[in-house]
């Protein structure tokens, strides 16, 4: 079971200095971290470093991120409730290997992501603590992927789909999908708004 | 299930045959699925999330619109199988004139099912008159010496068992609800009957005592059939190893009928006929 430490690190976006001292500073041994971080930046172009440090406080360089910014549209109506939304991540032949996120009251109506339900939802109770929030307000959000399946290990280079799914109460359902490769050599991808949730912008790395 | 108990299908049955006599039309090469009204129990969710148990409400009519009422039906023969198999009855429940309405607390992670028998309904079927007009009765093969006329011709007796299912799943879909019990005409996967998604195609296998069965005639119809021209019916045949493959391309409950008629031993009928009927949902991909 993921904890949530792992993830914050998860959702680490992008490199960030300030977080990358403190976790050097919690290690047994910070000189070699430092050397290793070093190392990293020196051969690899800025835009590809994703140093997240781990549990034992290792550096781990993922060139398999997946950086992803999205909109909750503003819904004029008399009986607003705001949606139930999940990101998750299959791959090629449609098996869930990772939920990202997953905001939600009462698990009652979760089912109604239908596809985030039956696909993974259902077989992930021990596995979705860690990624559930609570429902938010409109407006725009960031979540990103470090290419890990739900065991931790990182995915194989291939083909895999984000998607995106929102339900609201007295309002629509909107099921957004994109494929993409993996490595993705910093392609963009957009997806068109539905009526609950978008657009969303993918970066793959 | 039981014969034992009260025989408010088997009314129903009586019904049906007296109607059928009636109605030269529907004749013996009509498929038995053409027999009665088909009896449905549909349940008003089909896949439960919430952390706590939950009520389903089930409506269970006999008709022909798929899923509008029609006649109201007996469920004293209704079983409810939690998924550690364990037996329940519904006890009370409401009967009215279109549908009777039953509420089942699914306190169970898992899959549950929820199965409805006729008592064995016997028809002879033969011709007589000068016409060769074709008659049933609703007696089995020893019952219908006495009551047939003198002039019965091609006199055959059919035994017909119907039983109709569904299933409701909290959390994640288990098996111990579909394991075979070997007795008459039985469906399981490979797809689970709670995980058949519109635009994918959903196998089902249908055996009979205990043995895949070919040629079981499938009907499958999806809701809605009062709001539109087409019924939207597609009739289907399992192959050599009993297996039937089709692809919604509705989301929402759908209804299927599955039909097998073969020669009996018994000294009550020529023929027996066993009629599967089974609510499940299409889910949105």
């Amino acid at each position: 079971m993921p904890s949530y430490r792992n993830i914050l690190q998860a959702f680490t976006l992008s490199f960030k200095p300030g977080q990358l001292k403190t976790s050097l500073g919690q290690s047994s041994q910070p000189l070699l971290a430092a050397l290793v971080l070093l190392s990293v930046l020196a051969v690899m172009p800025a835009h590809q470093v994703h140093a997240t440090p781990n549990a034992t406080g290792h550096i781990e360089t993922d060139i398999n991120n997946v950086e992803i910014e999205f909109t909750l549209p503003v819904i004029e109506t008399g009986q607003y409730q705001r949606p139930y939304v999940a990101a998750w991540v299959e791959d090629s032949k449609g098996k869930a290997v990772k939920t990202l996120t997953v905001w939600h009251e009462d698990k009652k109506w979760l089912k109604d992501l239908r596809r985030w339900w039956r696909k993974t939802g259902r077989y992930q109770e021990e596995n979705l603590d860690a990624v559930t929030g609570a429902t938010k307000a409109p407006g725009r959000f960031t979540l990103s992927w470090d290419g890990k399946d739900y065991q931790g290990n990182p995915v194989k280079a291939g083909q895999y789909q984000l998607c995106f799914e929102a339900s609201r109460e007295h309002g629509d359902r909107s099921l957004l999908k994109q494929k993409f490769n993996l490595p993705g050599q910093g392609k963009t991808y957009r997806i068109k708004a539905g009526s609950e949730l978008g657009p969303v912008e993918i970066k793959v790395l | 299930m039981s014969s034992a108990q009260p025989h408010s299908l088997a009314r129903l049955g009586k019904r049906f045959a007296k109607k059928i006599g009636l109605t030269a039309a529907l004749t013996l090469s009509a498929a038995g699925t053409a027999l009665a009204h088909p009896l449905w129990l549909l349940p008003h969710e089909f896949n439960l999330s919430g952390e706590e148990s939950e009520w389903v409400t089930v409506d269970a009519s006999a008709s022909h619109t798929v899923f509008n009422y029609d006649k109201g039906v007996g469920l004293d023969n209704v079983s409810i199988i939690a998924p550690d198999g364990s037996k329940q009855r519904i006890g009370s429940y409401f009967k009215g004139h279109r549908r009777s309405v039953f509420d089942l607390e699914i306190d169970q992670t898992g899959t549950w099912k929820l199965a409805g028998a006729r008592p064995p309904v016997f028809f002879t079927h033969y011709v007589a008159g000068k016409r060769n007009a074709e008659k049933r009765l609703f007696a089995d093969k020893q019952e219908a010496q006495a009551k047939l006329p003198k002039d019965a011709r091609d006199v055959v007796t059919k035994q017909y068992m119907v039983s109709s299912i569904s299933y409701i799943t909290w959390q994640a879909p288990t098996n111990t609800v579909l394991k075979l019990k070997n007795k008459g005409l039985e469906l399981v996967g490979p797809t689970h009957p709670n995980d058949v998604v519109r635009g994918e195609e959903a196998e089902f296998q249908l055996f009979l005592d205990g043995k895949p069965q070919a040629n079981v005639e499938i009907e499958l119809t999806p809701h809605g059939t009062k709001y539109r021209d087409d019924r939207k019916m597609q009739k289907l045949k399992t192959d050599t190893n009993g297996m039937v493959k089709f692809t919604p391309d509705l989301a929402g409950p759908w209804y299927l009928s599955a039909y097998i008629e073969l020669n009996s031993n018994s000294p009550r009928a020529d023929k027996i006929g066993h009629l599967l009927y089974m609510t499940f949902e299409s889910q949105l991909p």
